[in-house]
């Protein structure tokens, strides 16, 4: 947990101190790759609460999905067709279902645990009556 | 910490580590990247537009002096041969014509401008209709040649435009050109010739003055005993015209 915040704090330090500059034609693929990067993340995160996460899947995805998308976005303005927007599309989409998927198995656990408190309470008034 | 441990976080790790790299870099390259865009075009065709002006202004003033030298040298060349005096009067008078020279005598001196004041419902639906138009600036000054003007300027705040045989007076955008110079409203019409007919051909009953405050623009006509008109400055150029008679190289 602590190496993961400390990389992440280090990664924004060094983003605020890259001395180079992206240029306006790069930031776009940036951008798309952010979105890829951001959603296999979410990706990993509802995994990991299904019980169903795999560090290698996760960590290939992460790269290869930045990478695609920016490729995708490259190969839309070489042919003149605003790919990108397939990407942004496909990528929102996802984060929305991995959000769907986290608050469901979020609220399954506290059902769960509330219906754990309910019979315990009702246990206790049923020995005091 | 064991192994296995580890082989979990390490990647998780770069990923965040690459992530908040990425992240911060684009965060940090937007308000760079939005401020090339539309404002520095702008400020880029301000200095250009600043430039070509200064340039103009120069070769206006290369123009004025070139001019002198030539007044000059015909001063010159009249003095040293004989019977050319009459020559050079009548290249005086064809130049007072031309727009050569700086005139003065009495005159009017004619300010349009468009529309002040809030546009009610009527203009609202018509903004155009409250401004001066290059049609408004033809009747004034066919009026004024009507009764007898002499010679004819146009001018706003900074340029004075001679009116010339070949000016041309056009609306472009909500400035008019004339003799390829942009004059922008209040215009000032100057015309030197009888003062009072001038006015009062100007002032008819149903005549220019009428039209133009139809709709709201302003006209105001001042006589004056001596107005001055600056002479045309720019350059002639005649590629398809030639005295009669002379024949074509084609």
């Amino acid at each position: 947990m602590w190496i993961a915040i400390g990389a992440a704090v280090v990664g924004i330090i060094l983003g605020i101190w890259m001395p180079y500059n992206l240029t306006p034609e790069m930031s776009p693929y940036v951008a798309i790759s952010i979105i890829a990067a951001l959603d296999s993340v979410f990706g990993g995160v509802a995994a990991h609460m299904k019980k169903t996460f795999n560090i290698t899947v996760f960590f290939t995805g992460f790269f290869s999905n930045a990478l695609l998308a920016a490729g995708l976005a490259y190969l839309g303005t070489v042919l003149g067709i605003n790919l990108a927007l397939a990407a942004i599309v496909i990528f929102g989409t996802r984060m929305f279902q991995n959000f769907a998927t986290m608050r469901h198995i979020l609220l399954e656990k506290l059902g769960k645990r509330q219906k754990k408190e309910v019979s315990a309470s009702e246990d206790k008034e049923n020995e005091e009556n | 910490m064991d192994m296995k441990k580890l082989r979990f976080q390490i990647p998780i790790a770069i990923v965040c580590l690459a992530l908040a790299f990425a992240l911060t870099w684009q965060i940090k390259g937007q308000p760079r990247i939005r401020a090339l865009e539309a404002p520095a075009h702008i400020s880029v065709l301000v200095e250009q537009y600043r430039t070509v002006r200064e340039q103009n202004d120069g070769l206006r003033i290369q123009v004025g002096q070139q001019q002198e030298d030539i007044d000059r040298l015909r001063h010159e060349v009249a003095q040293n041969s004989e019977g050319s005096e009459t020559m050079v009067r009548q290249l005086e008078v064809a130049e007072m014509l031309a727009g050569l020279t700086d005139l003065e005598g009495e005159g009017v001196i004619v300010t349009l401008n468009d529309r002040s004041g809030n546009f009610d419902s009527d203009f609202a639906m018509h903004p155009e209709w409250g401004l001066i138009h290059d049609d408004m600036i033809f009747m004034v000054i066919n009026e004024l040649l009507v009764a007898g003007a002499e010679a004819i300027s146009i001018s706003d705040d900074s340029r004075e435009e001679r009116i010339l045989a070949t000016s041309e007076i056009r609306c472009v955008g909500s400035t008019v050109t004339v003799n390829g110079t942009r004059l922008a409203t209040p215009f000032e019409i100057r015309a030197i010739g009888p003062a009072a007919t001038m006015d009062s051909a100007l002032r008819m009953r149903g005549g220019v003055m009428d039209n133009i405050t139809l709709f709201g623009a302003s006209i105001d006509i001042r006589m004056s005993s001596n107005i001055e008109i600056r002479r045309f400055t720019g350059a002639f150029n005649l590629h398809y015209a030639r005295p009669a008679g002379t024949g074509g190289d084609e």
